[in-house]
């Protein structure tokens, strides 16, 4: 179909200022990191010295950095883990059309509504080792004659268990709290969206609910996990606020982040070169998740 | 094979009745539609025979065994769904398979029986593609394939045609209907379409609001409906309703018109005293015709009116008159000189009238 001039132009004029804007602060600060990953950078003074690769080298060097890599992919793989299942599971609890399904789902999706600075500081006291749910094991071992107090380290334990630190699980705990409700919620939308008919068909076939779950309703669920694996991702791999405010970097990085190893180089040792350096690490990252997704769903629409 | 017998079918949804103390018994290899208008109960019986709904009261039998308690699974049926419920994610072979897997059949003798169905329905090209590359009518074929590869005792169909296109219908029409022989099946079929009903079914069981109107062969109810709503319902276009008196010659007596009435119909008259009543007075369409194209009109057995539209259908033309402000449809002959605007003069076949109760709306026999 042929657009006309009128209708071209009101076209342009809308679609400028987004592609001006994105194009200004998206790539042209990517860009700009680029260049300043590459430079000299240190102390409030811009330095566009060309360093070559020197900041990633170092980067790479670093032990604090190779912690930050390992504690965010651990952190990842068990937070989608449980958003994906847990969210899927409460889903599939509430697509039984109960009663009170409304109040449950707004339960559920509650958290995402809340800050993570304000949920990180309510986890923190939760478990903080000499009060919250130490407290509550306490309590619940002496009910059972047991008199000891219990001393979980939780979040300033420097235990591991292998290459994963222990004091990741409060965080990984409060992250997918925020999180369940909204996979929850994708979850059901698309179980909403299966027709009925194809659940009787399938019981009229002969097969049981566990397997009309398995066999029929999960397979058609494959996109919505795919999707949310995907956005869960990318805030994994980003996840800075909850864990600064809740933990910060943790004894001996047990709970250090590349965002947060980030944001302490650039902002309080000021080592703007370095820190543009680790932002890139996490562009890759992120990219790795987000660039096949985009790429298969550009695809489809074709 | 099997029959179908319902015993006092009760099916409640809080505080409607979908379905009120039906009875009725579909024969073993018989092809037995339910049609009425939509929100009748039939697609609801249905879903009872099937084990979808359960029955709130009353015994349903599935080739002499009691099913009230049996799962869908286990009463040994097959349902073709309206939406077609193919399985998205799975391809045709897939599809038809999946009932055949359940039941833990061997492999081989699964792939023998899809392809004996695919070969029956012509969609053994299909057997790869998923449901999302078919077309509306390869669907309904894959839809009855998955149904038959099962070979169950009974066929349930819930308005498998109604997503098609006219045409597509009327040729799946014609292809159910020979599966039927093919398969020596007993099938119940559910529309709101009385063409199907027609054209398809050994019986035909009415609904209207939960309660069967009438049961019978399609000839038998088309011929003699039991009330004003059969009568209505059956037959396209719909039968005339027209308000009128009998008077002691037995004349049907209405504002613009005086009919007289033929043996049959003054014995029915006789039959019930209805000298001097009102009734309602019921003439198919194809029993009007334009009075140019009648030889030896018999007295008394026109009607004058005001052509008010007029439809070419190529073998007939369809006249709609005013009768007492009531539009009247007439089939007549495609020669006939019938402007709207004009007067035009009916003849009507005395013979083929239908007499109602004004009340109970029931047919006089």
């Amino acid at each position: 179909m042929k657009q006309s001039r009128k209708e071209r132009t009101i076209v342009i004029l809308t679609i400028t200022p987004s592609v001006v804007a994105v194009g200004v602060f998206v790539y042209g600060f990517i860009a700009w990191s680029i260049r300043v990953s590459l430079s000299d950078w240190i102390g409030i003074r811009p330095d566009y010295t060309f360093a070559g690769l020197k900041n990633f080298i170092s980067l790479f060097k670093s032990v604090r950095f190779l912690i930050d890599i390992y504690n965010n992919i651990f952190f990842t793989i068990l937070f989608l883990a449980i958003c994906v299942g847990g969210g899927l599971f409460l889903a599939i609890l509430l697509d039984q059309f109960i009663k009170g399904e409304g109040i449950f789902r707004t339960v559920y999706l509650f958290p995402l509504a809340i800050s993570p600075v304000v949920s990180a500081v309510v986890w923190k006291w939760i478990f903080s080792p000499k009060v919250g749910v130490n407290v509550l094991l306490t309590n619940l071992l002496s009910k059972i004659g047991i008199e000891r107090t219990v001393e979980f380290g939780w979040y300033t334990s420097t235990a591991s268990f292998g290459p994963f630190n222990i004091a990741l699980i409060p965080i990984i705990i409060a992250a997918s709290w925020g999180f369940v409700g909204y996979v929850m919620a994708m979850y059901l939308a698309a179980l909403r969206g299966i027709p009925a008919e194809l659940k009787e068909a399938a019981r009229v076939d002969g097969a049981s609910e566990f397997k009309i779950y398995m066999k029929v309703i999960l397979p058609l669920l494959k996109p919505i996990t795919l999707s949310a694996l995907i956005i869960l991702g990318h805030i994994s791999l980003k996840m800075f606020d909850l864990v600064y405010v809740m933990t910060g970097r943790g004894p001996g990085f047990v709970t250090d982040f590349p965002s947060i190893f980030m944001y302490e180089t650039t902002f309080a040792a000021n080592k703007f070169s370095q820190g543009a350096a680790i932002s890139l690490v996490m562009l890759l990252m992120v990219a790795v998740v987000i660039i096949p997704y985009l790429t298969m769903s550009l695809r489809r629409e074709t | 094979m099997a029959n179908v017998i319902l015993k006092n079918l009760t099916k409640k949804f809080d505080d409607v009745v979908a379905v009120n103390n039906m009875n009725s018994t579909v024969e073993d290899k018989a092809f037995v539609v339910l049609v009425g208008p939509s929100g009748c109960g039939k697609t609801t019986v249905l879903r009872t025979i099937a084990g979808l709904e359960e029955a709130t009261e009353g015994d349903i039998y599935i080739g002499d065994r009691l099913v009230n308690d049996i799962a869908p699974k286990d009463r040994d049926i097959a349902m073709v769904f309206q939406n077609y419920a193919l399985y998205p994610h799975f391809n045709v072979y897939d599809n038809m398979a999946f009932g055949l897997r359940l039941r833990r059949i061997p492999k081989l003798e699964i792939n023998r029986m899809v392809h004996e169905a695919a070969k029956i329905l012509k969609i053994e090209d299909l057997l790869k593609r998923k449901p999302k590359q078919l077309s509306g009518g390869q669907r309904q074929r894959v839809a009855l394939g998955r149904a038959i590869v099962r070979d169950p005792k009974v066929f349930l169909m819930d308005e498998p045609l109604s997503n098609l296109d006219a045409k597509l219908r009327v040729q799946m029409r014609t292809e159910i209907a020979k599966l039927h022989q093919r398969l020596n099946a007993t099938i119940i079929y559910v529309t709101h379409d009385q063409t199907e009903a027609m054209t398809m079914a050994d019986k035909i069981i009415i609904m209207k609001d939960g309660i069967v109107q009438q049961t019978g062969g399609p000839q038998e109810v088309y011929d003699h409906p039991n009330n004003m709503f059969v009568a209505g319902f059956m037959g396209s276009p719909a039968m005339n309703f027209l308000d009128a008196a009998i008077t002691d010659r037995m004349i049907l007596k209405g504002g613009m018109f005086e009919l007289n009435t033929a043996d049959r119909i003054k014995k029915i008259i006789k039959d019930n005293n209805l000298i001097g009543k009102e009734i309602v007075l019921g003439i198919r369409p194809e029993d009007l015709e334009d009075s140019n194209f009648v030889q030896n009109i018999p007295a008394n057995s026109t009607i004058n009116a005001n052509v008010e539209v007029t439809e070419p259908m190529g073998s007939e033309i369809y006249v709609y008159v005013d009768i007492e402000g009531i539009l009247i449809t007439a089939r007549v002959n495609p020669k006939s000189k019938c402007r709207s605007g004009e007067k035009a003069s009916l003849c009507v076949d005395i013979d083929k009238m239908h007499l109602f109760d004004k009340d109970t709306e029931k047919s006089y026999i």
